[in-house]
């Protein structure tokens, strides 16, 4: 629980910065998005804590999927202030200091991969490119099998 | 005094990464690179992750000795842990696009549960060029799975640490550590020009880890309309949900014995050539 309470200072980091990203793509004002903050910080707080306390394979932030949508389920008020308040910063926002993160602590470790041959590389794109492509091809068998698409 | 010490790689990095962001969502911007009639948009977060993968290379760090300064093990070690909570931060967004298309995603449960087959794709393709490629035991390691950490898991538990197997997931995994969110929003970007339904490539993008993912599917959606947006981004996240869930079990009862399989298969195939 401490830990969690911890935590949530590098939350509100990243949150903050979620918040700056949207400022700058369309100029919406950083503190006409305090309710985003409010509930994303809820959100992940209780995700933080139910994984402190309840562990399994799943990855924390899938932990924050399932609190946010078990939260959102029943029609009540607080269903439409967190969709409205999470709604206000996009998705893609929320993708860019995530990737400019994953880049800066990367860059690095680039020596480590120029030590495994390029093969190894070679091997790294085919599996990843089959497994996204197989995936879809299954999925796109699936859906449409279903009346999806 | 500890505090103190321990406050500035954090805003060090803070500084660092908005100025990141800056440089890639309101200077450069969304770009797109046309290709006879065929355009590809390149989105401000793969410039981010370029810029940051470019500024923290090694060569760079030593070249430039002022930044070598500023930006040191320190920093870098605090980049790698918000990217842990930045993702949080995608999980609760995620939430916000199942919950309207909740009727959708279960419709797609039962696809989604079938997508795991998907995933033995590499077995068939990748483990037979890696044995052209000379490598032994390590092969049923690296092309069993996409090699995240529940694979490690499975591998491990079932050959052991130090096994040319384990070797194997290991090298996979730390390829994907170190260009899989870059690789993957190419995948993103480019899914599309193979006819394929963006809903059927939102459940492809959900395969890997939370970056790859984030990367997949937020270079997907970008060309799509907001209500398809967000299905297929809620789609991706259940996809992503179901491969944490089901690709440990899935790896483990027909995944490794799949592998073991091609991999006899494959080196019968080379003796003979051989012979």
């Amino acid at each position: 629980m401490l830990k969690s309470i911890d935590d949530m200072k590098f939350v509100f980091l990243a949150l903050f910065l979620a918040i700056f990203t949207q400022t700058v793509t369309d100029g919406t004002p950083l503190f006409s998005m305090w309710d985003s903050f409010i509930a994303m910080s809820i959100i992940v707080f209780l995700s933080l804590v139910a994984k402190h306390y309840l562990d399994s394979p799943l990855p924390t932030f899938a932990y924050a999927t399932i609190i946010g949508i078990v939260i959102c389920l029943p029609d009540t008020i607080v269903r439409i202030f967190v969709l409205d308040s999470i709604g206000k910063v996009g998705f893609l926002s929320c993708c860019v200091p995530l990737l400019a993160f994953a880049g800066l602590s990367v860059g690095g470790r680039m020596e480590e991969l120029k030590k495994l041959s390029w093969k190894i590389i070679v091997l790294f794109l085919v599996v990843s490119t089959s497994c996204f492509f197989g995936a879809s091809l299954i999925a796109q068998i699936g859906f449409s099998m279903k009346g999806i698409i | 005094m500890g505090d103190i010490k321990g406050l500035k790689p954090v805003i060090k990095t803070t500084i660092i990464v908005a100025v990141v962001i800056f440089v890639a969502q309101f200077v450069i911007g969304q770009q797109v690179i046309s290709i006879g009639s065929v355009s590809i948009p390149i989105l401000p977060m793969l410039f981010a992750v370029m810029i940051g993968m470019f500024i923290s290379l090694a060569v760079v760090r030593k070249k430039i000795a002022v930044w070598g300064k500023i930006f040191t093990q320190k920093e870098e070690s605090f980049a790698s842990k918000m990217v842990g909570f930045s993702l949080l931060i995608l999980g609760t967004q995620y939430a916000g696009m199942i919950i309207p298309n909740i009727d959708n995603i279960m419709k797609a449960g039962v696809p989604l549960l079938f997508q795991e087959l998907g995933n033995l794709l590499p077995i068939v393709i990748a483990i037979p060029l890696a044995i052209k490629f000379g490598l032994g035991r390590e092969a049923i390691g690296a092309c069993s799975s996409i090699s995240r950490e529940p694979s490690i898991a499975v591998i491990q538990g079932k050959y052991g640490t130090g096994t040319p197997e384990y070797i194997g997931v290991l090298a996979i995994y730390l390829c994907g550590s170190v260009i899989g969110t870059l690789w993957f929003s190419v995948l993103g970007s480019l899914g599309g020009l193979t006819g394929l339904h963006p809903f059927a490539l939102a459940a492809g993008s959900g395969v890997g880890s939370g970056s790859m993912l984030s990367a997949a599917s937020g270079a997907l959606v970008s060309t799509l309309s907001p209500e398809m947006a967000g299905q297929a981004l809620s789609i991706a996240a259940a996809s992503n949900l179901l491969s944490s869930v089901v690709g440990a079990l899935s790896l483990t009862f027909i995944g490794i014995p799949l592998a073991e399989f091609m991999y006899k298969v494959c080196n019968k195939k080379k003796e003979l050539v051989n012979a």
